[in-house]
């Protein structure tokens, strides 16, 4: 009986964010409703699709088989954690999640004090519109409530792989990030019919920050997950699903570097609107791509044309929308002249190479549907292209991001710039140096990229060691610039592990005695057999490992086979062992076949170096965008 | 000036996502379109051989690639033999070994004129096959002029009635 | 369906990628069967290289390669080899040509007009 309630609340909230999708609107054609109260409405739509999910968790949790969606991706048996995750592993309850996100984001919006009463509400009309649009879809076409005729006695079970602590907490993060940029897309088009008021921007700053972070964490728990559960180590495969989440994470990155100067140059607002409305746009766009099966993707779901053709209309009228707006500010031209060799250059240059990035991963993921609908050849576009547009223009890029900080805002003079760096160009050229000399003979590419990242963190220890033992205390740290290296030693960290866990990566894929030792590294990995063991849903085939160094054995690995009771489907839980310099990763294959004495087994085994860097780097990152946030959050208007 | 920039840009862009969702984004054409039939001699059911040669006819005949262990192609399997009532068809078997094929065909029948066994699966590759089961149609000069992919289904074989009709 | 169904089909089996047996006793060609393999697209998985795909088309194509390269064939060689044989689809890299020049020249021009604003707006 509950379940019919969820989705008289999703009726409920879209008849009421109509009403101020319809103001909206008819704001457009400069028709009056001033009595409408949006904050009033965000409120209650809030209450609404909240008790909406609440209901659908419960259904999960009571194993509620009457639901379609429940039958489909639970099980009785589904251990309680995965009930409730699973609420989010499946279509309808993940865009239901996506639709409370979206109204969350409005409803802490409209808490906020400070913020100018009839600011606040031309916000959250156009937020309250976009929900409206969302529920939209959510009642015509992915209905997490309906019914499943007849009512089954027993679920299919959550796709195993998706019973996974990361995989779990995933999409949480990731839609709090994409989503959150729909608060930004909504201040960003009221900044505009604010008439620029340069103050405003700083209502903005915020929501770009925390947005960021999430999905900053979004992209990296997707990659850390793909890197264990997938069996073989590879973190990014330039699918084109993670290059939908990658395209907004760019654009906003960019915008957080624009953002810090819209407030005193108007070109530089400009480009922040810009940016703000393109990263929502981005984000939308990428929901479509994974949801309507347009293209071929590892983590597409079910192909569904008219969802496909809803989620295409939505774009069209939110772009529509945003881009029209936008062009009435394009036309304000007096803004100040920018110098080439400033902070504000520097920032310019970086905003046209990130662009650039940006607009050649998008052209590379929907090139395969022009190529089939235009010229009707069907094409890939994958990691070798990818691969080669990104290496080379991460070398102006980091070059830029070691030099950029030391350059002062407004005017610099070369000499005097030189001079400021003259250390930095010293331990530069020194870590250079060392690590050449530790990679002689090693790809060369691997060489280029280390030093690249090795130059990066370099100066930016050296930037945070300016402020730690100033001798005269003159320059305090600010969360400004603490957050600032943070997030360029985070990127540098991230250029190394990148680097060393995909050009350097070893493998050993073998059939592998009982008894048999192999080496790898410096790491003696000795097979000791298999095991069943019997996990809560799940009978595991587990392989012991004893990992030997120099002759004492420091650890035992167990690699996993999972086969599921329900699905009859099987996981590889990869056995992995973390160290600073690299990762000892291990998965277990199958019997074989040709063996009489059945004591041979595939392992594979790899070492890949650095990988943990890369955890490390999207943690950096995350700090960096959370100091940002308190610190904007602190200072409003 | 602008606005209209912006609205057509963005329709177009619309109109060719609206065009992408009708494809379906696994079917991949075959690249031995309008090509002669590449050269292969494989050993045949009836233990003799084979052959590219066997297939130099003048007139219009399908080549099917399956497999005994296939679910789908035991799906087209009743439309095959509807089929070679009119047509010859010749039959590649992947993978697949003399029992499985007999014990198959001795319950639902044999549409092939002649079959042969591809046991290493590079056959298949000369032909461009990525999955089973598929069918090549060749006209009388020896050139594969359509190709289907997946089960033939009532739907698939009006199509391909009507291609083999044309070029007969 | 609602589940992620091609997950389920392509990854659900995945832990038979490449199989011992099949690689070969000459590191160098093994080095770069690898390197061809991660230019070449399985067929039927969804967006996967041949070499860490347990598919059957991806399995065949990883032997050919190797014998191929025992046959001494060059890299060249054989990625064309499989391309005739394929077509465009199985490339990950496309193949520079009129119809996939949209590919790069849109990015460079893109980047040089952006380029070229930037440095109008200094004089």
């Amino acid at each position: 009986m509950t379940s019919e309630l969820g989705i008289v609340f999703l009726f409920l909230a879209l008849i009421l964010s109509s009403f101020s999708f319809i103001k909206l609107n008819f704001g457009f054609f400069n028709i009056n409703f001033s009595s409408l109260c949006n904050i009033k409405i965000t409120n209650i739509v809030f209450t609404l699709i909240f008790s909406s999910f609440i209901i659908l968790t419960y259904s999960f949790i009571n194993s509620d088989f009457s639901l379609d969606v429940v039958v489909n991706n639970s099980n009785s048996q589904l251990p309680f954690i995965y009930k409730i995750t699973g609420v989010w592993g499946n279509h309808e309850g993940s865009i239901l999640l996506w639709l409370l996100v979206m109204a969350f984001f409005g409803f802490i919006f409209s808490k906020i004090r400070n913020i100018n009463n009839e600011f606040k509400e031309l916000v959250l009309t156009i937020q309250n519109s976009l929900i409206f649009l969302v529920s939209l879809f959510i009642v015509f076409t992915s209905n997490p409530f309906q019914k499943s005729f007849p009512p089954k006695i027993e679920g299919v079970d959550l796709n195993p792989l998706l019973q996974d602590p990361g995989l779990a907490i995933h999409p949480p993060f990731l839609y709090l990030g994409y989503v959150g940029f729909s608060i930004v897309y909504s201040i960003s088009l009221a900044l505009i019919s604010n008439k620029g008021n340069f103050k405003f921007i700083e209502i903005l700053k915020p929501w770009v920050f925390i947005s960021w972070t999430f999905l900053t964490i979004g992209i990296g728990l997707g990659s850390w997950w793909a890197y264990y559960e997938l069996g073989w180590g590879g973190f990014w495969f330039w699918d084109p699903v993670e290059n939908a989440s990658l395209l907004p994470w760019l654009t906003a990155s960019t915008l957080l570097h624009t953002i810090l100067l819209a407030n005193k140059n108007s070109l530089f607002f400009k480009w922040t609107i810009f940016l703000a409305i393109f990263t929502f746009i981005l984000s939308l766009l990428g929901t479509f791509l994974v949801r309507s099966g347009v293209l071929v993707s590892v983590h597409a779901f079910a192909n569904d044309p008219s969802r496909g053709l809803f989620i295409l209309f939505l774009l069209l009228v939110i772009t529509l929308f945003g881009f029209i707006k936008f062009l009435k500010i394009l036309d304000n031209k007096n803004h100040k002249e920018i110098n080439f060799l400033s902070r504000e250059g520097v920032i310019s240059l970086n905003s046209i190479f990130m662009l650039s990035l940006t607009f050649t991963i998008l052209i590379g993921t929907i090139y395969p549907i022009f190529s089939n609908v235009i010229l009707d050849k069907k094409i890939s576009v994958g990691a070798p292209f990818f691969n080669s547009i990104l290496s080379p223009m991460m070398i102006p890029l980091t070059i830029g991001m070691i030099v950029g900080p030391f350059i002062k805002w407004g005017r610099d003079d070369l000499k005097f710039l030189i001079n400021r760096i003259r250390y930095v160009i010293i331990l530069i050229l020194i870590s250079s140096l060392i690590i050449w000399y530790l990679n002689f003979g090693g790809p060369i590419l691997s060489i280029i990229f280390f030093i690249l990242g090795g130059s990066l963190i370099a100066s930016s220890t050296y930037e945070l060691s300016l402020f730690l033992f100033s001798v005269k205390r003159k320059v305090k740290l600010s969360k400004k610039i603490l957050s600032q290296i943070l997030a360029h030693l985070g990127i540098g960290i991230l250029i190394i592990g990148v680097t060393g866990s995909s050009i350097l990566k070893e493998e050993k894929i073998q059939f592998q005695s009982i008894g048999e030792e192999i080496m790898i590294k410096e790491f003696n990995v000795k097979f000791l057999g298999v095991r069943s063991v019997e996990g809560e849903n799940y009978i595991s085939q587990m392989g012991l490992f004893d990992i030997s160094k120099g002759g004492n054995i420091i650890k035992r690995m167990t690699p996993e086979k999972r086969f599921y009771n329900s699905g009859k489907q099987m996981t590889t839980e990869a056995a992995i062992s973390s160290g600073i310099f690299g990762d000892l990763y291990i998965a277990l294959g199958e019997r074989s076949e040709n063996d009489p004495d059945e004591k041979k087994w595939t392992t594979r085994i790899w070492y890949n170096p650095f990988t943990l860097w890369i955890w490390m780097s999207v943690i950096l990152l995350a700090l960096a965008g959370l100091i940002s946030f308190v610190r904007f959050s602190q200072s409003r208007l | 000036m602008k606005y209209i920039i912006l609205i057509v840009l963005l329709l177009s862009t619309f109109l060719l996502f609206f065009e992408g969702l009708k494809n379906d984004p696994k079917l991949i054409p075959s690249n031995l379109i309008s090509k002669k039939i590449p050269k292969f001699k494989l050993p045949s059911l009836d233990n003799r051989s084979f052959e590219d040669s066997d297939l130099r006819t003048k007139d219009l005949k399908l080549i099917n690639f399956f497999a005994s262990w296939c679910p789908p192609c035991k799906v087209e399997h009743s439309n095959l033999i509807k089929l070679s009532q009119r047509f010859k068809i010749f039959g590649i078997a992947k993978k697949d070994t003399e029992k499985n094929i007999e014990t198959w065909f001795s319950q639902m029948g044999n549409p092939y004129s002649k079959i042969g066994f591809d046991h290493d699966g590079m056959v298949s590759i000369n032909w461009g096959v990525y999955g089973l089961p598929e069918t090549f149609i060749i006209d009388k000069e020896q050139k594969i002029i359509y190709r289907h992919v997946g089960a033939i289904t009532e739907k698939d074989m009006k199509k391909i009635k009507l291609i083999l009709d044309k070029n007969k | 369906m609602r589940l992620l169904t091609l997950i389920l089909i392509f990854f659900s089996t995945n832990l038979m990628c490449l199989e011992p047996d099949e690689i070969l006793d000459n590191q160098n060609l093994e080095k770069r069967a690898k390197q061809i393999g991660q230019q070449l697209r399985c067929l039927v998985c969804q967006n996967e290289d041949i070499q860490n795909s347990n598919a059957d088309i991806a399995k065949d194509l990883r032997i050919l390669v190797r014998k191929l390269l025992l046959q001494n064939k060059s890299d060249k060689e054989i990625i064309k080899f499989v391309h005739e044989r394929y077509g465009d689809f199985v490339l990950f890299s496309p193949p520079l040509r009129l119809d996939t020049m949209g590919l790069w020249l849109l990015p460079a021009g893109f980047f040089l007009l952006m380029i070229f604003f930037f440095f109008r707006r200094q004089k």
